[in-house]
């Protein structure tokens, strides 16, 4: 354990907060006879289920005895009218599931595909003609294009970095509804190249309070740890003519290489949001 | 019982069922485990509800429990998995964070301006804290307020020491910008 922290300000303020929110001893006693009964309830009923299961396989091994009274010879029709029965439930059921996929289905503008992914790669390649090391990232909103440089001091020690940094191209993707029977709309979009582990901060629209900060790392099996921050002084009101909204939203997630994920649902006075996030290593290493 | 390893005690849980392994385990690691827990939830009943969840899971998964590695960091593991995947449950239902946030408890023995003044600050501290992303705040958690060492919550966050180095100071920074009239 950490028994060296620095103690500043910030430091005995949390540690002030955290004393205050500590349980009592009596809440911690009923949480654990809480989690004790908790824990009993499924041992006990993990032992039953193997008993259970015992049972079955002991009984099965037995010949069953005669029933005392002969089963009713059950009619040709009415299996077939059970059969079709079942046959309308799982359709009914298979369209309910693939709607349903529908009205939760990802954009395809939440998506970057292989083409969108080569094209990312020749604007890396250029940006690092003009930049050289001082590249850091480029990102590409609505309506700005962005790019971060590093000071020519930190240069040197990212091209000490063994292997060189990987890089990432990010989509995110913030939709709008102002009923849950509307459609989805496209509220923002932000596409930023960028390398694994550079804090990007950037000005998500045209004025001097909406941000975006983005911070990905790309773990040794392969997958994204990413975080991100969209902070928007306003947001457009899908479908409405009231005033824009403010919108925040943080998430934090480790996402698969190429493969889009919803971030977030979310809703506001009546206005729905749901962010999407793609994220794809540009120079993965083969074997 | 008391004077017994965590991990004698897992095994003596493993090989012979003993429910009193299980409940000395839980009687040292009960409450740090649901202080994490509303540390990142903010939230008592929540706090209780995702607790029992750890302790229902690691119960669970105690044999594939490996015993060369430490059951704590195991322990804290399984607490920072169930917390995200709760956090994650819990944000894509709307809720009001304020209304979500702890009534503040005020100290007896101050005056009631200190009190307000005290109760005010908590509050806001909890708000500034809960607006950090999930894995930032786990990071100022584990390490600022828990005590673990950044090597110590990166192998239970299982991540690299300078991710958690980064998410510290990332953390700290906003958290100072958030606070910044109070610390002044």
């Amino acid at each position: 354990m950490n028994e060296n922290l620095p103690s500043d300000p910030l430091d005995n303020m949390l540690q002030h907060w955290a004393d205050e929110r500590v349980a009592s001893s009596e809440h911690l006693d009923n949480l654990q006879d809480r989690i004790v009964e908790a824990i009993g309830d499924e041992i006990s009923s993990s032992d039953r289920t193997v008993a259970t299961s015992r049972i079955q396989v002991a009984t099965s091994s037995v010949s069953q005895p005669e029933p005392p009274y002969r089963r009713r010879p059950i009619s040709q029709r009415r299996v077939s009218l059970v059969s079709r029965l079942v046959g309308v439930t799982l359709l009914a059921l298979v369209t309910f599931i693939w709607s349903a996929q529908i009205r939760t289905g990802i954009p395809d503008y939440a998506r970057l595909n292989e083409g969108q992914l080569s094209e990312r790669m020749i604007v890396l390649s250029e940006m690092k003609d003009v930049f050289g090391d001082q590249f850091n990232w480029l990102a590409e909103t609505d309506s700005r294009i962005e790019v971060g440089l590093r000071d020519e001091s930190s240069t040197n020690d990212r091209s000490l970095t063994p292997g060189g940094a990987l890089e990432i191209a990010v989509r995110v993707v913030v939709e709008e509804r102002s009923s849950s029977r509307d459609q989805w709309r496209r509220a923002w979009a932000a596409d930023v190249i960028s390398q694994s582990e550079e804090v990007v901060e950037l000005a998500a629209k045209d004025d001097d309070q909406s941000t975006m900060m983005m911070w990905a790392y790309v773990l040794p099996d392969g997958m994204i740890a990413i975080d991100s921050e969209l902070s928007f002084s306003e947001i457009g009101k899908a479908g409405t003519t009231e005033k824009a909204a403010p919108f925040r939203a943080a998430f934090s997630n480790v996402q698969k290489d190429r493969q889009p994920s919803e971030e977030l649902l979310t809703g506001d006075n009546g206005v729905e949001y749901r962010v999407f996030q793609t994220v794809a290593v540009l120079n993965k290493k083969v074997g | 019982m008391v004077n017994t390893p965590d991990k004698q005690l897992i095994e003596l849980f493993r090989e012979n069922g003993r429910q009193e392994a299980i409940d000395e385990l839980m009687r040292r690691h009960l409450s740090r485990v649901r202080s994490t827990v509303f540390q990142m939830v903010h939230n008592d009943a929540e706090a209780d509800d995702v607790t029992q969840e750890v302790f229902l899971r690691a119960i669970r998964g105690v044999e594939s429990f490996d015993c060369r590695a430490e059951f704590s960091t195991w322990l804290y593991r399984v607490t920072m998995n169930t917390t995200y995947s709760y956090l994650k449950r819990r944000s894509r239902s709307p809720v009001d964070l304020r209304s979500e946030l702890h009534d503040p408890v005020t100290s007896a023995d101050s005056g009631p301006d200190r009190a307000v003044l005290q109760a005010e600050l908590s509050t806001e501290v909890e708000t500034a804290v809960a607006s950090l992303s999930p894995t930032l705040r786990g990071a100022v958690v584990l390490v600022c307020l828990q005590g673990f060492s950044p090597a110590e919550a990166a192998d239970i966050e299982g991540c690299s020491a300078d991710t958690i180095h980064w998410r510290i100071h990332e953390g700290r920074r906003k958290l100072k910008r958030l606070l910044k009239e109070h610390l002044s």
